[in-house]
């Protein structure tokens, strides 16, 4: 016991030692310094896997050149969900791949802490070019939470990460995903989730940080009867950001149900919330939602739900609304005294609101901070 | 007993429509006064011009607070010199609880707990703030947080309204908690005249047709 604490002591101070510059950021992206408390961690910089451990019997965390070793190419898996050829940055990623953490949770592990994978770049105009497989085995459950961040002193940078994630029969996978980049900082994310009969894949997805460009539109394939896909996303777009998340449904089995709720705030800058749902099967249910907020004035926002079925026997809905702060709940909170900038940013954070987002325990408090900081 | 509020010759509009005109009141320390009146007299904008809430535009009059005109004061300023508002329709926000707001409004968390209790409000107080309250806890919620914020003048807007038995009662020992205090004063909008049966009011004023038309010093018999 005294040894495991002390090699938990080690693995903290390795993690610290690191990072100790960029300690505050990584937590802000839920990455815990103590990573003997998580079921397992891997830390890319750049392209290289410079901090690994694996906590819990239950799931196998391994950078991905590893694990192509390994599970000799990992055919079933590797670039099946996504195609190579779809854009120039996919290509990218394929032509010149870097690194990538593969996790997968053994048949019938419930692994509930989290394991936690941090793509960092902390190097001048570095294209991070990132391919991650995730799976979750036949009846497991797996939580991850993976932190994408920048060094604060880098200006310029770019990264592409391909994520293909696979959930088997009965299976559940959490998938929180924080961001926090720079002002100058271009992203290209590139996911796609399968999900078997009964599973259930949930995303949370955040990024209320500066960022100069993001565009993302990831894919989920219900392929299996009762299967369930929930997707829940916090963006905030700054003066000079150009942001477009979309999210894909594809309700290819019976009984398929998927719910997507973005909320936006506009506070500069561009942003564009897609969303499109395709049924094609009986008795799938299906909601669509978008809610957005602008704060100020400059800025864009437009919501985009599209809805696509070709079965009589289904449900499919969707909600897009985007307002400004009301001036009944500013002057509500004015009236107890409290300064406007503080009665505001209440209000944005309320909307926010990450406690309805059922994040992994522990993270909400790093998220609470991090939103404090709006 | 020097005046706490003095309104001298008060009109205000919204959006060019006169609601209150040539308004004159005074309010002593420690003074309760009632006010009633016809609906669409004037009495809620009242309130609202007091406390700078609104669309409401002051054209002319002043509006002195202690000794300060507070006419041209944001509404924060307002309410940090102790004028306290208990909306009427208080509107909802989400994701902001009733107790995240009562541990800014007052940083002693020792008497949040015993206000939230005071207040049966142990469950209001982890919900979003207004958000599905029914007619009593909306009220309950209002005046608790009144309990907790700075108040020299407390403004109650229609206490008594869509409140059970059981919650006027509350209500209205909560009211003479509020106003005990610190010499403090309040205005109470009542349309029946309910909140009388537990609160003891020095004076009434009728307002019509944004006037004060008639001042009486039994509150009963202008209920009446």
């Amino acid at each position: 016991m005294v040894k495991l604490q002390e090699r938990g002591n080690l693995q903290k101070k390795m993690l610290i030692d690191l990072f100790s510059g960029d300690k505050k950021k990584m937590r802000s992206v839920g990455m815990n310094f103590n990573p003997a408390k998580m079921a397992g961690s891997l830390f890319i910089q750049n392209k290289d896997p410079i901090f690994h451990l694996m906590s819990d019997p239950g799931v196998e965390v391994l950078d991905m050149k590893t694990a192509l070793k390994k599970y000799r190419g990992l055919k079933k898996y590797y670039w099946k969900l996504i195609d190579p050829k779809q854009d120039e940055y996919t290509g990218q990623v394929f032509k010149d791949f870097h690194q990538g953490y593969f996790i997968r949770a053994k048949s019938g592990q419930k692994v509930i802490v989290p394991v936690q994978a941090c793509l960092f770049i902390n190097q001048e105009k570095f294209s991070q070019n990132i391919h991650n497989i995730i799976i979750a085995e036949e009846g497991s459950e797996l939580n991850i939470v993976t932190g994408c961040l920048t060094a604060d002193y880098i200006k310029e940078a770019l990264h592409i990460g391909i994520t293909e994630m696979y959930v088997g029969k009965g299976a559940k996978l959490t998938f929180t995903m924080v961001h926090n980049w720079g002002e100058k900082i271009k992203v290209r994310p590139r996911t796609a989730t399968q999900v078997e009969k009964n599973g259930t894949f949930l995303s949370n997805y955040i990024c209320i940080k500066p960022v100069a460009d993001l565009q993302m539109s990831p894919g989920c394939y219900l392929k299996g009867e009762g299967s369930i896909a929930r997707y829940n996303s916090l963006l905030y777009s700054y003066p000079g950001s150009s942001i477009d998340v979309g999210t894909k449904v594809f309700l290819e089995a019976e009984k398929a149900r998927a719910e997507v709720l973005t909320k936006a705030i506009c506070s500069g800058g561009e942003i564009t919330v897609r969303g499109y749902m395709k049924g094609s099967a009986s008795k799938i249910k299906s909601h669509l939602d978008c809610k957005g907020l602008i704060t100020g004035r400059g800025g864009r926002m437009r919501a985009i739900p599209e809805l696509e079925a070709n079965m009589p026997d289904l449900d499919m809905t969707h909600e897009a609304a985007i307002g400004k702060i009301s001036a009944e709940q500013l002057e509500y909170l004015m009236a107890r005294g409290i300064s406007e900038k503080e009665s505001l940013s209440l209000i944005t954070k309320g909307f926010l609101d990450i406690s309805s987002m059922n994040l992994p325990s522990g993270l909400d408090r790093e998220l609470f901070d991090y939103l404090e900081a709006l | 007993m020097g005046n706490l509020l003095k309104i001298s010759n008060l009109s205000s509009s919204v959006e060019g429509k006169k609601i209150i005109s040539g308004l004159n009141l005074e309010i002593a320390s420690g003074e309760t006064i009632i006010l009633m009146g016809p609906n669409g007299s004037g009495k809620t904008s009242l309130f609202k011009t007091i406390l700078g809430v609104g669309n409401f535009r002051i054209n002319s009059g002043e509006i002195y607070f202690g000794n300060k005109k507070i006419n041209n004061l944001s509404i924060d300023q307002r309410a940090r010199l102790g004028i306290a508002l208990m909306f009427q329709k208080p509107p909802k926000i989400t994701g902001v609880t009733l107790l995240s707001l009562l541990k800014l409004l007052n940083s002693d968390e020792r008497k949040i707990k015993k206000q939230i209790k005071n207040f049966s409000a142990d469950k209001l107080a982890s919900r979003d703030l207004n958000s599905n309250f029914s007619g009593g806890e909306l009220k309950r919620s209002e005046l608790l947080q009144l309990s907790l914020q700075y108040g020299r003048l407390y403004l109650l807007d229609e206490p008594d309204s869509g409140v059970d038995l059981t919650n006027i009662k509350l209500i209205g020992k909560q009211i003479n908690e509020l106003t005990k205090e610190k010499n403090s004063s309040a205005i109470i909008i009542t349309h029946t005249g309910q909140i009388l049966d537990y609160v003891k009011a020095n004076k009434a004023y009728l307002m019509v047709d944004g006037q004060i038309a008639r001042a009486g010093e039994s509150p009963e018999k202008n209920v009446n």
